[in-house]
């Protein structure tokens, strides 16, 4: 990971971050701790598995990243080249071995690359077992709001549920998983506070890395200790002033890691919000308890969340980002599109319209690397992107 | 298909009947459709017997991708897209389709239709959104979304078992679900379009599509066995992609049944696509739709005789359904697609089976660019090197001719012809 990220530079810096940016600069920390007490780790390979169970089952679920700090070689001798380079370096992570202690890794299909190196990494099992590639599972979940999905997730999900009973050798009892349950929405409640803070009308008290960072560190260690650092940062952000900057919202291709955030923050934006999976899709819905079939409300919880742009179609990827502009009070948008990543490429000239309806500046940085390369373009890009933004504001204020 | 390829097809009359078949379904679909009758535009993977059970004509995405890109229409159609704000190294052969609804007159033939409705499959991150965008072309017309479900068994020899054995080579809960989406499907369509779903119809229909891929079976074991190949891919592609786009009818049997007795008669008489065969060469991945003539030269120089492609091969063993329920026969038949074609060990098993029984002495691995699901390169080639048959790997795209420079792409299989095979002109 980065190792010399900074939050925005227009924001004071809280001592109180530096627990979970810690974690977000070594994510094997808290994995190596956990293991020591006799814990189990179990990678989640895609961003719709339902963690609540594994958590039951007296696991640490950690997702599977990619690390810009390594290269993608090992994952390049598997990969075709249509495969992005955040997929690419997520393999790599699998492959190199790089996280340790994983028991074993349930995939799902949140991309059609998820599926398809799941697929990959299970050949590797069985044709090359010197690999460090643990134990699979495959949690088949569909993302289309029809009747038949709901009904085929909850027999996945009873499935995956009594697949973690056999891995942790014991049944898992209602009140076992409510528990668990109650652990994660605890931590989504902490993040959706986290979202209030950064979309303050008033002006954000939270900056755009450091909400991605805390985001990307509630996936690598136990969920209460995560809830724990994350209220003491909050306490401190809200006595913060305001953070000034022009308020962006990001779009586009996920980020495993906070280089483009970093980048933008320094170049006068302060990112309020953003569509990928770190973002509002997170931490919306809770797992409802008083849901007498709890199968029924996990299913709920991540069938029905607000869809990525890989699960999708165009209008309502146009309309979501609309109404996430409108929410978060962003002033601009810019659209990161991972080279490769076709399914945001297919969004943007329908977002970019809406956008233009609602005279809302916008910039495309297309065909990204994974790895922070060619900085000093995208610096001036965004430099000159922030003033005319700036300008543009002024502009509107001035008329009024 | 293009002149092209008709011109490229000598030996047998099938791939120029087709392509006249083709030419006037299309100007009769045409006629049909401005009487008000519905058609569907689709992708492969939608199960396209339920269409033809409720006398609904349609057109399949790549079929027509194929068919723009035969007629060199590719880089024309792909500039109005970029143009629109589209990248320009979006998957085409899912896109070329929606490229030539920018300007649906200019098509082959006049153009589509245009469509009552479009049907296609989650089974990539590109497909709704695409037919999502193509629906609007045609002012909103309504698009009906089928998912795609991940398959967990590994089944050794799917080839042996898949005619009459296919219940155990699926998950059942795979099948089970299909079955129910296909029930919403006809539901759809039956409120969408008026027409009926016909059983006893649709009965028939997997029978004859049983009746057509045996033909097609007793072909490709035929070209397997006959050394010097009676014909190349070049013939055998357009005279089974055609039937195949109008599988299930009594016309694509015919058709079927007669590309058999061509070839056998050629083989009978001893007549070789490449008289002087002194490689056989497998295809692998899809073909390079506007250049299908690029095989002559390695013909005439090389003796280069190209036997092998997915088409025939998946015609041949990938479609036969005996037994059981038609509709979860039916399921099973397009559960099936991405198995064997993109997922290891699916594909990679039967590819390397398939050259063996084909007695390749190399293979071309065609890998679409950009596209996901040129599946498993990796685990093919290294089956392929521990089965000691050379392969080549070459990247472009099936339908977009601005990706393809004829001159390197020449040296490259020239060398692999030259070095790998041993094979000098």
């Amino acid at each position: 990971m980065s190792k010399h990220s900074t939050p925005n530079a227009s924001a004071e810096a809280l001592p109180e971050f530096e627990p979970l940016a810690r974690v977000y600069r070594d994510r094997t920390g808290p994995i190596e701790r956990w293991a020591e007490s006799g814990g189990k780790v179990v990678g989640c390979f895609g961003h719709d598995i339902p963690e609540e169970l594994l958590i039951a089952g007296g696991f640490l679920p950690v997702r599977i990243h990619g690390d810009p700090e390594h290269d993608t070689t090992l994952a390049d001798r598997y990969l075709e080249r249509g495969i992005n380079p955040l997929m690419r370096a997520q393999f790599g992570t699998i492959v190199g071995g790089r996280i340790p202690h994983l028991s074993r890794i349930v995939a799902t299909a949140s991309t059609d690359a998820h599926t398809r190196l799941y697929h990959y990494l299970r050949m590797i099992r069985a044709t090359e077992p010197h690999m460090p590639v643990p134990e699979l599972y495959f949690f088949d979940f569909l993302h289309s709001r029809t009747r038949t999905s709901a009904l085929y997730n909850r027999d996945r999900t009873r499935e995956l549920w009594r697949a973690v009973e056999a891995w942790s050798g014991r049944n898992l009892s209602r009140e076992e998983v409510a528990a668990a349950c109650e652990v994660c929405n605890e931590n989504r409640r902490m993040l959706r506070e986290l979202d209030r803070l950064r979309t303050d009308p008033e002006g954000p008290r939270v900056s755009g890395t450091e909400a991605l960072q805390a985001a990307v560190s509630s996936l690598h260690m136990p969920r209460q200790e995560h809830t724990r650092l994350l209220e003491r940062f909050l306490e401190a952000a809200r006595r913060r002033p305001p953070i000034q900057g022009l308020r962006v919202y990001v779009a586009g291709s996920p980020h495993d890691h906070s280089a483009f955030y970093e980048l933008a923050e320094r170049c006068g934006a302060v990112i309020v919000g953003e569509n990928h999976e770190f973002g509002r899709r997170l931490f919306s819905r809770d797992v409802d308890l008083d849901t007498e079939d709890l199968v029924d409300a996990i299913v709920d919880r991540y069938h029905l969340r607000p869809a990525g742009t890989t699960q999708t179609g165009v209008r309502e990827q146009a309309e979501f980002l609309a109404a996430e502009v409108r929410r978060t009070g962003a002033e601009a948008v810019v659209f990161h599109i991972l080279d490769g990543d076709d399914a945001p490429s297919w969004d943007y000239p329908e977002q970019r319209k809406a956008l233009d309806e609602m005279g809302i500046p916008s910039l495309l940085l297309d065909r990204q690397p994974f790895r922070p390369e060619r900085q000093d373009v995208i610096r001036l890009r965004l430099e000159e992107f922030v003033r005319k933004a700036r300008e543009m504001r002024n502009g509107r204020e001035g008329e009024r | 298909m293009s002149e092209q390829q008709e011109g490229s097809s000598k030996r047998i009359s099938l791939a120029k009947e087709a392509g006249a078949y083709q030419r006037n379904w299309f100007l009769e679909t045409k006629r049909r459709v401005e009487a008000g009758e519905p058609f569907a535009f689709l992708t492969a993977q939608v199960p396209q017997e339920i269409f033809r059970a409720m006398d609904i004509p349609y057109v399949v995405n790549q079929w027509w991708s194929s068919v723009c890109a035969a007629k060199q229409l590719s880089p024309y159609f792909f500039g109005l897209l970029n143009e629109q704000g589209y990248r320009e190294d979006l998957c085409h052969y899912c896109s070329l389709s929606l490229a030539s609804t920018l300007s649906p007159a200019e098509g082959p033939w006049g153009g589509l239709p245009k469509p009552t409705l479009f049907v296609t499959r989650y089974s990539c991150d590109s497909q709704a959104k695409i037919f999502e965008l193509m629906a609007r072309q045609f002012g909103g017309v309504p698009v009906y979304m089928l998912e795609n479900t991940v398959p967990i068994s590994m089944p050794e020899r799917w080839w042996e078992k898949i005619r009459t054995n296919w219940e155990e080579l699926f998950d059942p809960h795979r099948l089970d679900f299909m079955v129910e989406e296909y029930k919403g499907l006809i539901r759809f369509l039956e409120m969408e379009t008026g027409r009926r779903f016909d059983e006893t119809k649709f009965k028939e229909i997997m029978r004859l599509v049983n009746e057509q891929e045996e033909w097609n079976r007793k072909t490709r074991d035929l070209i397997a066995e006959t050394v010097p190949a009676p014909v190349s891919i070049t013939d055998t592609i357009p005279a089974t992609m055609i039937p195949q786009w109008h599988r299930g009818t009594p016309w694509a049997v015919e058709q079927a049944r007669k590309l058999y007795e061509q070839v056998k008669a050629l083989a009978d008489q001893g007549i070789a696509a490449v008289p002087n065969e002194r490689l056989r060469i497998m295809w692998l991945g899809r073909m390079v739709w506007f250049n299908m003539g690029m095989f002559r030269y390695f013909e005439e120089k090389y003796g280069a005789s190209f036997i092998w492609s997915i088409y025939l091969a998946i015609a041949a063993d990938g479609y036969a359904r005996e037994g059981g329920d038609p509709l979860r026969a039916l399921a099973s038949r397009f559960a099936s697609m991405e198995d064997i074609l993109h997922t290891p060990p699916w594909n990679v098993d039967w590819y390397v089976d398939q050259a063996r029984q084909h007695q390749v002495h190399g293979v071309i691995h065609m890998i679409t660019e950009g596209h996901n699901s040129s599946g498993a390169t990796y685990f093919i080639r290294k089956a392929f090197e521990k089965a000691g048959i050379p392969i080549l790997e070459i990247a472009s795209d099936p339908v977009d001719a601005r990706r393809w420079n004829q001159e390197s792409m020449t040296a490259v299989i020239e060398t692999f012809i030259r070095e790998r095979l041993g094979v000098t002109a």
